[in-house]
């Protein structure tokens, strides 16, 4: 009998703080606040089937020389495009390489190579050019190249930043580069803007016969605002 | 237990900063430019196959015409001709010479002899000769020297003839004797493409002037460059 009531009293308690628990909700109240972030992205690159080239002697076109005009055969550069990045943001999707391999094949003194690349921001947010790692090596000498800079300047004119220098060993320097940037001075790239790059070398005549260099030029970027 | 707690701890923070690198990575990007420049050749010889080899010859009464042989069909004077100085072109692994050597016993006025030679390309680059720098000097019976040998080339066709520097300064003038006419055949410039030869020819005749018991020493530089270079 008294075990009879003690199980009545328990259930009663139950229903009892169960109607306290509802009034106590209707006196609470909830505002959710719900945010779906999509973040930029920050993709610099050479846009794909951009790339040109052409060769000259003496600055004269290859075919127009004289005498002869029919050695075009003599040296050849071949450029090639890889590691591929496609743009997630970009409607429509953009393709953009990462890296430009060059191939320089039976180089000589006063030949010349230029090529023109249009470097794209394929991603949703401003880039800043920040620097520039340039090395370079002597594979016949098993030694390091230096890079010497002999102008570093926005041209207005132009609208460009021109970098003169050479890739120099200890015999002497082997090429004269030039680049010309036709980007903003302050080095930003807009998002789906592109920015011709024109790039030119030629060949010194104390660059070493049966040598084979290499070279890596690495451009860096950060966010507009990081810089 | 404290221990593993630090340890704990220090691989939270590990862990924490890999993702704050990832992050910070992502939010910089690298464009990358390689190159390889394979650098040619420009490698001049003498042909590797085919010896030089003289020709004597003999002008007729009135000077207008060489015959070959020596005068009368005698076999006086003699020249012998050979490469030395063994190369292989680094690039190609083509063998060549770099120098010709002409030997000629018992000259007399008025023997002429020509020496023919193949030159080879032996590079990747196509080459120029330009021109041929001609030194010498004049020795006696002792092997002293007693004079610099100059050429003289006033229109500059390779046509001319070596004197004899009698006053030492360094220039063909009145003072100076005429001993040997020296023509050089092909007209410069001239291109020789990789793995493609060229003959030539050096044609000699000994001068009145030239004395007896004596030695004249030449040397003809053929000079070729890149066939682009001025």
């Amino acid at each position: 009998m008294k075990s009879k009531s003690l199980i009545g009293t328990f259930g009663l308690l139950i229903v009892i703080l169960s109607l306290l628990g509802v009034v106590y909700a209707h006196w609470s109240d909830v505002v959710t606040i719900e945010g779906t972030v999509h973040m930029g992205e920050l993709i610099v690159g050479i846009l794909n089937n951009s790339v040109t080239h052409y060769e000259t002697i003496n600055g004269v076109p290859e075919a127009e020389f004289l005498p002869p005009a029919n050695k075009t055969w003599v040296a050849n550069a071949t450029i090639t495009l890889s590691d591929f990045e496609t743009s997630v943001h970009h409607d429509p999707p953009e393709t953009v390489a990462k890296k430009m391999t060059i191939l320089m094949a039976n180089a000589y003194p006063q030949w010349d190579v230029h090529i023109e690349f249009m470097l794209k921001n394929a991603g949703t947010i401003p880039a800043t050019y920040t620097k520039a790692n340039l090395t370079g090596y002597d594979v016949t000498d098993g030694e390091n190249l230096t890079w010497r800079q002999d102008l570093w300047y926005y041209n207005t004119t132009l609208k460009a930043w021109i970098w003169e220098g050479a890739l120099v060993d200890p015999a002497g320097d082997i090429m004269n580069v030039r680049v010309v940037a036709y980007v903003p001075e302050d080095g930003q790239l807009e998002p789906c803007n592109c920015y011709l790059v024109c790039i030119d070398v030629d060949f010194k005549q104390t660059a070493e016969e049966c040598h084979t260099y290499t070279f890596s030029v690495t451009f860096e970027f950060v966010q507009w605002n990081k810089a | 237990m404290n221990t593993r707690k630090t340890s704990l701890l220090s691989l939270s923070i590990v862990v924490l900063l890999s993702l704050l690198g990832a992050v910070y990575a992502h939010w910089s990007d690298v464009v990358t430019i390689e190159g390889t420049i394979n650098m040619g050749s420009l490698t001049l010889s003498f042909d590797y196959a085919e010896p030089p080899s003289c020709n004597e010859y003999h002008w007729n009464e009135d000077h207008t015409q060489k015959t070959a042989g020596e005068y009368l069909g005698k076999d006086v004077g003699n020249c012998t001709a050979y490469f030395a100085e063994n190369i292989t072109d680094p690039h190609t692994g083509k063998e060549g010479y770099k120098k010709l050597i002409i030997v000629i016993d018992n000259a007399y006025p008025q023997y002429v002899v020509g020496i023919v030679f193949k030159l080879h390309n032996i590079g990747t680059i196509p080459i120029k000769v330009i021109g041929y720098n001609i030194t010498g000097e004049k020795r006696n019976a002792t092997g002293h020297k007693i004079y610099d040998l100059l050429w003289y080339d006033p229109d500059g066709d390779y046509i001319g003839s070596i004197y004899e520097d009698v006053n030492g300064n360094g220039v063909v003038d009145a003072c100076d004797i005429e001993v040997i006419n020296l023509e050089v055949t092909d007209s410069v410039p001239y291109q020789i493409d990789p793995c493609r030869t060229h003959k030539a020819e050096i044609d000699l005749e000994f001068k009145q002037e030239a004395e007896e018991c004596h030695t004249y020493v030449l040397t003809v530089e053929i000079i070729g460059i890149q066939w682009n270079k001025g």
